[in-house]
């Protein structure tokens, strides 16, 4: 009796993968694109070809055929264009290892929650994918070649975890615009991805600006500067380089750490917020004859660089407040830490940013001057 | 003379077992979201009054199963009717077990597998260890606790980097009946499962220590709630309420140095691991039901009896997994209430009453 029971289970668990997927013969998806056109939408889908990558002491390299492929198809939602685009390479798209999505700008102003839902809804995918904007077409963006990544998607997915590193702009992945989409209280940022013409030379891609959203809707964007007023007021340690003028003589600053607080008052039905900057820099270059001996140089650079940064702060407050987008977050900061006014405030106002009043406040504090004490023609 | 579980090996049993209830936590914490913590204290106090109720049944019936003490508390009639009573509670768990399992195992492992293929496997599996004693099984129930715990600790180190502690505010923001609700469910979804252990109290060495081993078991296991619930909301924020299995999802985020990734792999290995452990202690319970109902001890045809209502029950009593989670999230908490709190305080009323 128990042989026999044996030999059906092994007849049962023994037959070998039925529904095995062999790595070579496996369609990666890296990146995906979605523009809009008059009959839908089309989705591009870049497909990493393994064997046209050949290995050279540990590091990829292309071979003389293109390493990856980019498969586009047309249709009215997302799941059977993405469906069509399995069809016609036969075989399912194998989409695990997905960097990024890079979303066309009339797509981004029609809203992207109908998109999202397949990307969060799907077994294989992950949360933490970039999601970019373009002004151009997502298709072309998946085109552009670069001699630093062996991939396109590879290549921006490196950008933007610079871009992370370096705060010189968001980066956002799919889990903060779901967490934005989720509370209701946060309107959320993505990345703004460009194609750079070099004349005969190839072109280049470059991440500037961001897109601003309210809900899942694109409403208008932020240029470098407001960008980072948004950085400098919501994340620690923005990494950049700043250039602040002390008597008409340009210094740049790099900034090394910051720290940021924001605490709510309110008063005559008007919410107070309080934003409180400091920040700790070194020089980085001096073009002039600054003395940086002088308490009274430093505590002018010091107040300049303060100055810049609240200057950039209240930019983007005022382009918050423009496009009626909360991107800091303050009512979700009010419905964490003050929940009486929110309560109070959520009822009876539409758009809490619109009842806000800022305040910056911004610390500088130069640490180092460098290798060389004096500018070379100061002495 | 029948093989005795010690003590220790008792109280890791039941950590073990609820370790397996808490590890998808979805109902809950997307309901009452960055307060989940303080319905799991709340639900962690009641438990362990509600287990100290177990084990004075235990202790002042030394020597008898749940079954034996329903016969002895109710008469032969009603006693019989309360025993075939648990053992369709017992069956519904398992089913419901079985197919949460098996639901997980396609989604996320097997994408291509058949659903009954998955259910048939696991059913032997499960038959095969209850088979060669249960009184093994649960001595691995050590082994088990300590892997799960360990990778429990790996996660939460790993996802540091993604805890926002702000995540947790504002405090006390719900209504009542939210947390009334929450408090149920944890409660009755995630310690007072541990009923099933009163099953297996005929094998336990000394009877008499049981409230202590009881406690130390539901404050392992209450210990690994705590783990998962902070890493599901210091990660995850308020997109816990529209995840199906938030701390998958939060694990699913970890990648540290481009090196650390894809540990889910870890948690699914870990997720099937404790439910094998969960299901084969339910399958023991509905077995027993099953051998006292007949009269007879515990043998081969009980066990047969018992695969077979399992594959037949837990691929027919919903059609899919949205009716799974459906019935999970609505009458699911009740029917567990009723024979993990009200049937044993009813119990406990009647053999006071009876001065049994």
């Amino acid at each position: 009796m128990k042989k026999i029971i044996c030999f059906m289970l092994s007849l049962l668990l023994l037959s070998g993968c039925s529904s095995r997927r062999e790595i070579d013969t496996l369609p990666v998806v890296l990146g995906f694109g979605i523009d809009d056109r008059d009959n839908g939408i089309e989705i591009t889908s870049q497909i990493a070809l393994p064997s046209n990558i050949v290995s050279n002491g540990g590091t990829a390299q292309k071979e003389n055929s293109s390493p990856y492929v980019n498969l586009t198809s047309v249709g009215d939602y997302i799941f059977p264009a993405i469906h069509s685009s399995s069809t016609m390479l036969g075989s399912e798209l194998y989409m695990a290892h997905n960097l990024l999505v890079v979303f066309g700008q009339k797509i981004a102003e029609d809203g992207l929650e109908k998109y999202m839902d397949f990307f969060l809804r799907d077994h294989e995918l992950r949360m933490n994918m970039f999601m970019l904007v373009t002004d151009g077409e997502a298709k072309d963006i998946l085109s552009v070649e670069s001699d630093f990544a062996i991939l396109p998607s590879i290549h921006i997915a490196k950008q933007l975890a610079t871009q992370k590193e370096t705060s010189l702009g968001v980066a956002s992945d799919m889990f903060d615009f779901l967490y934005c989409l989720s509370s209701g209280r946060r309107s959320p940022l993505l990345p703004l991805i460009h194609i750079i013409e070099n004349g005969d030379d190839k072109p280049t891609l470059q991440l500037q600006g961001t897109a601003v959203f309210s809900g899942d809707k694109m409403i208008g964007t932020l240029d470098s500067y407001e960008t980072r007023g948004y950085l400098w007021a919501t994340k620690n340690d923005v990494n950049t380089v700043l250039i602040s003028s002390v008597y008409g003589e340009p210094v740049s600053i790099e900034s090394l750490n910051s720290t940021n607080d924001i605490r709510f008052s309110e008063k005559n039905g008007k919410i107070f917020a309080d934003i409180k900057v400091t920040t700790a820099g070194n020089i980085g270059s001096i073009r002039g004859k600054a003395n940086l001996f002088s308490v009274d140089w430093i505590e002018k650079l010091e107040e300049e660089v303060s100055k810049n940064i609240k200057q950039e702060i209240l930019a983007a407050v005022s382009k918050s407040k423009e496009l009626k987008s909360d991107f800091f977050g303050f009512e979700d900061m009010l419905y964490k830490h003050n929940y009486d006014t929110w309560k109070k405030y959520s009822k009876n106002v539409d758009k809490i940013i619109e009842k806000i009043e800022v305040n910056v406040t911004v610390d500088t504090k130069i640490l180092e001057s460098g290798r060389i004490k004096y500018t070379i023609g100061a002495k | 003379m029948t093989e005795k579980i010690s003590n220790n090996d008792f109280y890791f049993a039941i950590a073990c077992f609820i370790q397996s209830s808490v590890l998808i936590t979805s109902y809950t914490v997307s309901e009452i979201q960055q307060e989940t913590w303080f319905i799991a204290i709340l639900a962690f106090v009641i438990s362990v009054f509600i287990v100290l109720l177990y084990s004075w049944l235990i202790k002042r019936f030394q020597g008898q199963g749940l079954y034996d003490v329903l016969y002895i508390a109710y008469g032969k009639i009603f006693g019989k009717i309360l025993v075939f009573s648990y053992l369709l509670f017992f069956l519904l768990v398992l089913s419901v077990n079985i197919r949460d399992t098996a639901d997980f195992s396609i989604v996320y492992i097997l994408p291509d597998m058949h659903l009954w293929l998955v259910i048939v496997s696991f059913t032997a599996l499960v038959f095969f260890a209850v088979q060669s004693g249960i009184q093994n099984l649960v001595r691995y129930g050590f082994v088990f606790f300590f892997i799960t715990s360990l990778i429990l600790l790996i996660n939460l180190v790993l996802l540091s980097e993604r805890i926002d502690f702000s995540n947790f505010l504002p405090l006390f923001s719900f209504d009542f009946i939210k947390y009334l609700k929450g408090t149920q469910f944890v409660t009755s979804v995630s310690f007072c499962e541990t009923i099933v252990f009163l099953t297996l109290a005929p094998f336990i060495e000394q009877p008499a220590k049981i409230s202590k081993t009881f406690i130390i078991g539901i404050i392992l296991g209450f210990i690994s709630l705590v783990i998962i619930v902070f890493c599901e909301i210091a990660v995850l924020g308020a997109t816990v309420s529209i995840l199906s299995t938030p701390y998958y999802a939060a694990v699913r985020l970890i990648s540290t140095f481009d090196v650390f990734t894809r540990l889910e792999t870890l948690f699914s290995f870990l997720l099937l691991v404790m439910k094998f452990f969960k299901i084969s202690i339910l399958f023991f319970a509905v077995s027993t039901a099953i051998s006292k109902l007949i009269n007879k001890k515990l043998n081969l045809f009980s066990n047969l009896l018992t695969a077979v209502l399992v594959i037949i029950v837990s691929l027919n009593f919903v059609d899919s997994n949205i009716e799974l989670q459906n019935f999970g999230g609505s009458i699911y908490p009740f029917v567990l209430s009723t024979f993990e709190i009200l049937l044993p305080i009813i119990t406990f009323c009647i053999i006071k009453f009876k001065k049994l």
